[in-house]
């Protein structure tokens, strides 16, 4: 996240939303799942996508999908 | 305008009553909201209730079909998409910038709003994010709801849930805090967007040549007017549901301070932009997303297309949508090439290109659409030489001293409004009983109102 925004000396937790970050948007969210599924090798769902709200809620369905592998 | 101000008082006034003391607060809702729209134009009610009848079924349809879930949603789309178009052509016909549209207008009220809850109730229901409602009364009260009616806001289906269907609680913060933002919105509405309206409507309709400041600054004009206008008429929307003790979404967050077109529509029509993002711009941007760029891109046109369309059908309107599509799109490579300027610029950027492009909007044909263009771009004649005659006279309509007061007065007002904008939008959603706030606003309205010219809200027209 801190690489992809380029945010150097931010720090961010679970609770971290797109509107704390103002490079996250819709222009750079499909990216950015992109490059997630690209280095946890897994797949999200366009309603996951679309419902992510918070970096806890993509590391909760990390955490599901490589988990159930 | 008198007899109707109190008559929609009048009617307010005893569906608050009715719905605080009944046990059937949701059926009071519903024939208000019914007796609303009858009394705009009766005809509309078959429309609306034909359109969430047909949503109703067919979103259950959609559920239960597991196999041809994807052609039914695409043929309830494009059921919807047709009758917004036949309807949208109808009334270009008619000329929707003219007033003459006002019979078909009246009965498509609120089509284009309530339309785009019923696309994303299919959606939704064939991804699974959500299941079709069981009772068909909740639905069509959904769509119906009077307050978001006419001009907004965009509301999904399971957001009108959780605002409306809940058990009404008193409470006279409610009452108060709605009368102040419903009196803000007709002071938006009444003072500023109607003294706007005739300066504007000089620029778009009256004699060309025109210097291209002067071309350039209708669509400033026609921005702000657009602006109060619509924000004015959300204002009283949303003042109205507060007094029912239910929240609709905000719809505008200070967008004539956006520094970048992206802040721009962060900020503006927002509850439009949040869905075109939800239903149009994720959906067919998600199968790209391993190039940022392109998936951006796809986006980015797509999306602008269908809100030129959702305006109007015309390539005025897709000008319009065009010309935001190229501004997103250098927004875009210059966010990837980490290019900023100052914001003071950035703001001054925006102003212009959203006014630039606010000329197509409101254009009406493509012959006013060249010759404005042609004015804007004729470098030489660029700068009035004469400002009295080139640009004061113009905005004026010749200048006559009661017109040369009205702009003197709208801009005074204007510009003092903005300079305090964020001040005012705070007290506008106070809870408490302010006795001067509402005295000064319903002065202001009676002193300085426009009530003679019969202006609608800009945004019934779509």
């Amino acid at each position: 996240m801190i690489d992809f925004f380029k945010l150097n000396g931010f720090v961010c937790d679970e609770s971290t939303a797109a509107a704390d970050i103002s490079a996250w948007n819709s222009f750079s969210h499909l990216p950015l799942i992109s490059k997630i599924e690209e280095a946890f090798a897994l797949r999200f769902s366009f309603v996951e996508v679309t419902d992510f709200q918070t970096l806890g809620d993509i590391a909760d369905s990390i955490a599901q999908k490589t988990s159930a592998v | 305008m008198l007899l109707e101000a109190l008559y929609f008082v009048v009617v307010l006034a005893l569906s608050l009553l009715f719905y605080y003391r009944t046990k059937y607060p949701l059926h009071v809702l519903f024939f208000a909201s019914l007796f609303f729209i009858a009394y705009m134009q009766w005809c509309a009610i078959l429309l609306l209730l034909g359109n969430a009848i047909f949503a109703f079924y067919w979103g259950r349809l959609i559920s239960t079909s597991a196999k041809r879930k994807q052609a039914l949603f695409v043929f309830g789309v494009s059921i919807l998409l047709l009758e917004l178009i036949i309807f949208k052509v109808l009334l270009l016909e008619d000329g929707a910038w003219t007033g003459s549209a006002a019979p078909k207008l009246m009965l498509t009220l609120g089509l284009s709003f309530y339309t785009l809850q019923h696309m994303a109730y299919f959606f939704d229901i064939k991804i699974g994010r959500i299941q079709p409602e069981e009772k068909a009364g909740y639905y069509i009260l959904s769509a119906a709801y009077f307050p978001k009616l006419l001009c907004g806001p965009v509301i999904t289906y399971q957001n009108a849930k959780k605002a409306l269907f809940n058990a009404p609680i008193f409470k006279i913060e409610n009452l108060v805090s709605g009368a102040n933002r419903f009196a803000f919105g007709a002071f938006k509405k009444l003072v500023l967007a109607d003294r706007l309206a005739p300066m504007s409507a000089a620029v778009f309709e009256g004699s060309y040549p025109l210097h291209g400041f002067t071309a350039l600054f209708g669509g400033l004009l026609f921005t702000l007017q657009v602006y109060f206008d619509f924000s004015g008429y959300i204002d009283m929307a949303l003042g109205i549901s507060r007094m029912f003790g239910i929240n609709l979404p905000e719809n505008f967050a200070l967008p004539l301070r956006a520094t970048s077109i992206t802040h721009f529509w962060r900020r503006w029509h927002m509850t439009l932009m949040q869905w075109l993002s939800a239903y149009v711009y994720y959906p067919f941007s998600y199968y790209f997303r391993k190039s940022a760029l392109l998936s951006a891109l796809i986006g980015i046109v797509l999306t602008l297309f269908f809100s030129a369309f959702w305006h109007g059908i015309g390539l005025t309107f897709l000008l319009w949508g065009a010309c935001h599509m190229l501004y997103l799109s250098i927004e875009l490579l210059a966010q990837q090439r980490q290019i900023e300027i100052p914001k003071a610029l950035g703001w001054f950027l925006t102003i212009v290109a959203v006014s630039f492009a606010n000329v197509f909007f409101r254009a009406g044909d493509l012959q006013v659409v060249y010759k404005l263009t042609t004015d804007i771009f004729s470098l030489n004649t660029f700068w009035p030489h004469n400002w009295l005659a080139g640009f004061v006279a113009v905005i004026a309509k010749g200048g006559e001293l009661n017109d040369l007061f009205n702009c003197a007065l709208a801009a005074l007002l204007v510009l003092l409004f903005l300079l305090f904008e964020a001040r005012l939008n705070a007290i506008a959603n106070s809870d408490k009983f302010n006795v001067s706030w509402l005295f000064s606003l319903l002065l202001l309205i009676a002193v300085l109102g426009v009530f003679s010219d019969g202006e609608q809200f800009i945004y019934a027209r779509f």
